[in-house]
């Protein structure tokens, strides 16, 4: 028969696991946040083709979204595994910066088309670029320091 | 909250810390899954095995010989037996979940 002690133990011990997935990760590499940001430029400029190709802008479309899914594979390859965003039980910690990024993403997005609608779409492409770069540099900041807030809590 | 209602297969506690990594990510390599829960490769294989034959996980082996690379992913049928033992491991120490 298990005591209380046990259960709680066991139910510690299953948070330090599911936080695994979110607080065992290497910090983000310096290059990640402009490559972000290079992508995102690209990808607006790519909705130039648009009036140029159907065929091609959907083309451009499917090869930016490929190499960002081939990033991806590579990269949770490369560290055993990532998160699962809307599965699981994220961290209260990180649960938190998931929302923020969420919200982030919104404004950069809406930020974006501004620029597009004032000033047209190689200044939209640009703004995407400074903004997703500084954005993911701010994300990746914040979320390294609520990973050390969950790894210290669940020690 | 009674004992049978707990999962027999998920209980034991190896088992169960590899479902909990299980369900928060998409996958994890037998490497990750090693080092987290300090197993030693036969040890961790025995483990993820029963999971397997069980229906909860998914093995998948990328590569031969040397450089392969061997993931695991919960099924939905674990997914779902993984919930069921939370609340219920979480309802016994009168705990939300």
């Amino acid at each position: 028969m298990e005591s209380t002690e046990d259960w709680a133990e066991q139910i510690r011990a299953l948070e330090r696991s599911e936080a695994a997935p979110y607080i065992d990760q290497p910090t983000s590499s310096a290059w990640l946040a402009p490559a972000f940001g290079a992508w995102s430029a690209v990808y607006v400029a790519a909705f130039a083709l648009w009036n140029v190709s159907t065929a091609l802008f959907i083309l451009s479309m499917l090869g930016l979204s490929a190499l960002i899914g081939f990033f991806l594979g590579w990269y949770m390859r490369r560290f055993g595994a990532l998160p699962m965003p809307g599965r699981g039980n994220p961290p209260p910690e990180i649960r938190r910066e998931y929302r923020l990024y969420a919200a982030g993403v919104l404004v950069v997005a809406a930020l974006v088309v501004l620029a597009w609608w004032a000033a047209g779409l190689a200044v939209a492409s640009a703004t995407a670029f400074v903004l997703v770069t500084a954005g993911y540099m701010l994300y990746a900041h914040r979320y390294e320091r609520a990973a050390s807030a969950v790894r210290e809590r669940l020690q | 909250m009674s004992l049978p209602e707990l999962d027999p297969v998920i209980h034991a506690p190896k088992r169960l810390m590899a479902m909990a990594i299980l369900a928060n990510t998409e996958f994890a390599t037998f490497q990750f899954l090693k080092d987290r829960l300090d197993l030693t490769d036969s040890d961790l294989s025995k483990q993820m095995s029963t999971l397997v034959s069980a229906g909860y996980v998914k093995a998948k082996k990328r590569g031969r010989g040397p450089g392969s690379v061997t993931t695991y992913l919960m099924t939905a049928q674990g997914d779902r037996a993984y919930r069921a033992h939370r609340k219920a491991l979480f309802a016994m120490l009168g705990e939300d979940s």
